[in-house]
């Protein structure tokens, strides 16, 4: 039975690690977009 | 908006950690298949929620068309994603189930080669809305196709009811078979599973929805600067 724990492992593994990176990359573009609507309104205002 | 977020994101971690509890600590062994089969309760549930992304797309998509609702356009990108995320998920967890239980990587069985027409349909959408600009035209191409798409989701749910293919039906057993849920407890965990799934896709859409919306108010912006003459 354990011999196949590998399997399991790396199924939930595959799983955990996409969530994690898509969350990741969706944090990191809304971070530079809200940077750079910052940006934007702060050279409007001068 | 930011308070419904929050909230979905607690429910879904609520969930998700009530449904590893019943996947490693309650639901017993399958006789058969043996601790891989334990696979399928991540498995089916990244199906549910791959399926239901691309659902919303081809609602969103239509109420778009008929409509020209921006709001609308921006949940169909933003679930496209996610459904192209679990859909990839659904590709790779399926193969690491089935190679130590059919002793094969991958069959070109009739619901593994529609998953892959699935996927294919919905990453040349996300693909479409990422490098096709704001022009409106390919908008509403990209709508057309996202409701296309989704018979392909119909055709796919079916495929391991009607075709006979060797991909286990894990909830409703075909005619003259088992089901693959034998004990009621592996019911719950399956239904558990889904919800949590599920409530993450949603909290996922709607991270990416707010990604939209500011990338769309970035973009307004900067064409006022540019007909200004600049800053």
């Amino acid at each position: 039975m354990t011999a196949n724990l590998g399997y399991l492992f790396a199924a939930y593994a595959a799983v955990w690690i996409g969530i994690i990176v898509y969350v990741r990359s969706i944090e990191r573009r809304t971070r530079e977009l809200e940077d750079e609507l910052q940006d934007i309104r702060s050279r409007r205002g001068r | 908006m930011r308070r419904a977020e929050t909230g979905l994101r607690w429910a879904a971690s609520g969930a998700m950690l009530v449904a590893l509890f019943l996947i490693f600590c309650v639901v017993p062994t399958e006789a058969q298949m043996g601790i891989v089969q334990r696979i399928f309760y991540f498995h089916v549930p990244c199906a549910f929620a791959a399926y239901a992304g691309f659902l919303t797309v081809a609602v969103a998509s239509a109420v778009y068309l008929a409509k020209g609702s921006v709001a609308a356009d921006r949940l169909a990108i933003a679930a496209a994603e996610v459904g192209v995320l679990f859909c990839t998920l659904v590709l790779i967890t399926g193969p690491i189930w089935a190679r130590p239980i059919w002793g094969v990587w991958w069959t070109w069985d009739p619901q593994l080669t529609l998953t892959i027409i699935l996927w294919s349909i919905y990453v040349a959408y996300v693909m479409l809305r990422a490098f096709g600009g704001e022009d409106e035209a390919i908008a509403r191409y990209a709508a057309v196709l996202g409701i296309v798409g989704s018979l392909a989701i119909v055709l796919n749910h079916y495929a391991v009811q009607l075709l006979e293919g060797i991909h286990p039906a894990v909830i409703r057993a075909r005619p003259g078979r088992e089901s693959g849920l034998g004990d009621p407890m592996m019911g719950i965990t399956l239904a558990t599973s889904a919800v949590a799934m599920l409530l993450l896709a949603a909290w996922l859409v709607m991270l990416r929805v707010r990604t939209e919306r500011i990338a769309a108010e970035v973009a307004t912006l900067r064409r006022e600067v540019e007909e200004g003459g600049g800053v």
